[in-house]
């Protein structure tokens, strides 16, 4: 078993930090009127952590303070083991800011250990929070590690044995408030001169049990690995919804854009960990004190991409009516399917191969209407209206070729008139024909009509070429062009 | 260079100094599948990266059969749709797929207002999605900017785009670098073509191009049927339309 620990040092903030649409006014997290933590421009205004909160205002006067959001913070971080579940099946939540990571079968395919703590932590950064990772062969272990950010030496490959020993060796050093002990054995250990866990490893285990009772012997069976510690798996969710509450109205569709980045990067990751892919997703625009406008964005086929997924939300945004200020943003996923992706070339091509065939679908039916993009079909049936349809594209590699028309001795019109357009005998030179149609005396009421269209290949007087029927009144009909 | 040649070689022989007689012609264009006018083009066809402008007052000259061949080697080759911006009629799936296109890759796309159409021919020409994009545009809302545009978006997206304009067109300066005008000869099925603008060369007057069929002639038996049928129906003979084209109208007096 290896493990290992991604802890958010600065957690609480970062969560309610996303409330704010830009990332550059100076912030703190603030408890019982105290800092308790700053991000970089709080820092770089002069703000120190413990300083009274009258202070940090008067320090900066554009600072945003936050309380803890418990309930935000505790839905952030399902939706972060969420996200690294990509990693390993193996996740499990370590309340208040630790995620626990087995990945004993994931080291190969993730580049070994050094490479898959660099791909989390390049998760975990891209979703907007620093992390500090610990690896350890017991999940407390990796957990006390990331903690007190001890970096132990590991081998590049490392055997079951060679890990243990070294993070034994790196244990040994951690000083006691990192560890899971409660405060008041922490203290009792400081005053009698034990910093150390190496030190507390030392001490016979009788001794410990009889003065600290058997939870202190518990942790440190289950940290040095001499005691199981199973975990609760996450399982991960089948819906993907988030949402934003801003501290500030949102009046300006460009200024949405940024927080329905945020929220469409985390979509991705979430897919990508699912391994699915979103065909349709709604934006919920929640004003103050109205009613909410809802937005669905529909794809042709799976998409992941944070890019595609926002190009063709803002070609649909473009075309709403948001009458009023937007308090907060939400996005659900409404229809998955599973990720497939797309086969690229090998070679040539490279600057096109970024682009999808569904991608163009999509944005046509986001700016134009759902059902001003069509594909074409031909269709089984002699009459010439009949003898095509208007059908969703066929996305995809494989496209079926259509069979040609298996009369060959016939001549269609590229062109065909919606309805056909009164014409005159006079103006028609005939070329080819009569060709019969039977046009359906059996879709109209009077069935013992016969209906039937004489059709032939004429040229009009103003020199195009037309398909035109004769129906049995005798009028002339010019049904299509063979432009 | 040598000092030997006289001052005018010299002249001539410099790399900056084009000569139009001396045009290489390249031959990556998509052929046109007419023989001729590919002898009339730089690229031996069609471009496969640029803005072709055909001219005509009418529809129903021709027009989609002089492209059809190309479309239907662009169809057999590339993975990529054929987009059909507005058309004015329904582009019918049986004719498309007796020569030789492939209508699961095309794309009808209907929009509702001329500022729609141009964003999406410019969109379909440069996302890279399209082999060709066919555009019939609203001529009094054309700039020759957005022409402009839309030939700089060819070569972003790699794609033939097409534009079918009016004849009074050709008075107005265009961007696009084959200008070719379309009216009807006195013959059917042939079409004549006269280049207003082409790379590498001057414009040519008047070419007739008989244009591409697969459709077979009607045979004796299928036309003896056909008026059989037509008898029975009723009518008489006299009745029938006179069918005027020479083939046709030999056999049908053979029928009668």
């Amino acid at each position: 078993m290896l493990w290992f620990c991604a802890e958010l040092p600065a957690f609480g903030l970062e969560v309610c930090a996303r409330r704010m649409i830009d990332d550059v006014r100076p912030a703190t997290l603030v408890e019982d009127n105290r800092v308790l933590a700053c991000n970089d421009a709080a820092f770089a205004d002069g703000i120190t952590i413990g300083s009274s909160l009258a202070t940090a205002h008067s320090i900066s006067p554009g600072l945003v303070h936050f309380c803890r959001d418990v309930a935000a913070e505790r839905e952030r971080l399902r939706f972060l083991a969420d996200a690294t579940y990509r990693f390993s099946a193996s996740v499990s939540i370590q309340e208040p800011s630790a995620i626990l990571i087995e990945v004993d079968g994931s080291l190969r395919l993730f580049g070994g250990l050094y490479g898959l703590k660099r791909a989390l932590i390049g998760l975990l950064g891209e979703l907007g929070h620093r992390a500090d990772i610990g690896i350890g062969h017991t999940p407390l272990a990796a957990l006390a590690l990331a903690r007190a950010r001890e970096n132990c030496e590991l081998p590049r490959s490392p055997g079951p044995d060679g890990i243990k020993s070294a993070v034994i060796e790196s244990l040994r050093r951690i000083p006691l408030q990192h560890t899971e002990l409660d405060a008041d054995a922490v203290e009792r250990f400081s005053n009698m001169g034990i910093e150390t866990l190496g030190q507390v490893f030392r001490l016979p285990t009788a001794e410990l049990g009889r003065r600290f009772g058997p939870k202190l012997l518990d942790y440190l069976e289950r940290i040095s690995g001499q005691k199981p510690d199973p975990r609760i798996l996450v399982t991960p969710v089948e819906r993907f919804t988030a949402e934003l509450n801003f501290l500030q109205t949102i009046s300006s569709k460009e200024a949405l854009s940024f927080p329905m980045h945020r929220l469409a990067r985390d979509l991705e990751h979430w897919l990508i960990g699912r391994q699915l892919g979103v065909m349709r997703l709604s934006w919920r625009f929640a004003p103050f004190g109205s009613t909410a406008t809802t937005m669905e964005v529909e794809f042709a086929r799976p998409q992941q991409s944070n890019q595609t997924l926002l190009s063709i939300s803002r070609l649909k945004l473009d075309a709403l009516d948001l009458s009023d200020e937007v308090l907060s943003l939400r996005l659900t996923t409404i229809r998955l399917a599973p990720w497939q992706d797309e086969n690229r070339p090998l070679f040539g091509r490279a600057e096109l191969a970024g682009h999808s065939p569904a991608e163009l679908i999509d944005q046509f039916k986001a700016r134009l209407g759902d059902d001003a993009c069509t594909g074409i079909r031909t269709r089984d049936d002699h009459r010439p209206e009949f003898a095509w349809t208007a059908a969703p594209p066929i996305i995809g590699t494989a496209t079926q070729r259509d069979r040609p028309a298996p009369r060959s001795t016939v001549r269609r019109p590229l062109a065909l008139l919606r309805t056909p357009k009164p014409t005159r005998r006079r103006q028609l030179t005939l070329l080819r024909g009569p060709e019969r149609i039977d046009v359906g005396w059996w879709s109209t009421a009077d069935v013992y009509e016969p209906k039937h269209r004489d059709y032939f290949v004429a040229r009009h007087a103003n020199g195009s070429q037309c398909w035109v029927f004769v129906d049995r009144n005798g009028d002339w009909f010019i049904h299509g062009y063979f432009s | 260079m040598t000092h030997r040649s006289g001052p005018a070689e010299a002249l001539l022989a410099h790399p900056d100094l084009w000569r139009a007689d001396r045009i290489e012609p390249r031959s990556q264009g998509i052929g046109t599948g007419y023989p001729t006018l590919d002898a009339l083009l730089i690229d031996r066809g069609w471009p496969k990266a640029g803005l072709v402008e055909l001219l005509s007052d009418r529809v129903g000259i021709g027009e989609l059969r002089l492209l059809g061949p190309a479309l239907a080697t662009l169809n057999a080759d590339e993975q990529r749709w054929v987009a059909w911006i507005d058309p004015p009629h329904i582009p019918y799936a049986p004719a498309l797929a007796e020569i030789g296109i492939d209508v699961g890759k095309q794309l009808w796309v209907r929009p509702t207002s001329a500022d729609d159409a141009l964003w999406a021919t410019e969109h379909a020409v440069k996302s890279g999605s399209c082999s060709a994009v066919l555009a019939w545009l609203d001529e009094s809302k054309l700039t020759p900017k957005d022409i402009r545009r839309l030939k700089l978006a060819t070569r972003r997206g790699e794609t033939l785009a097409v534009l079918f304009r009016p004849g009074e067109a050709a008075r107005r300066q265009s961007m696009a670098e084959l200008r070719i005008a379309l009216s009807h000869t006195t013959k059917p099925d042939r079409l004549s073509v006269e280049i207003l603008k082409r790379r590498g060369g001057w414009p040519i007057a008047r070419l007739e191009l008989p244009l591409a069929q697969r459709a077979t002639r009607i045979s004796r038996f299928d036309l003896r049927e056909q008026l059989t049928t037509w008898r029975s129906s009723g009518r008489r003979a006299w009745q029938l339309p006179r069918i005027e084209q020479l083939g046709a109208s030999r056999s049908a007096r053979i029928g009668l």
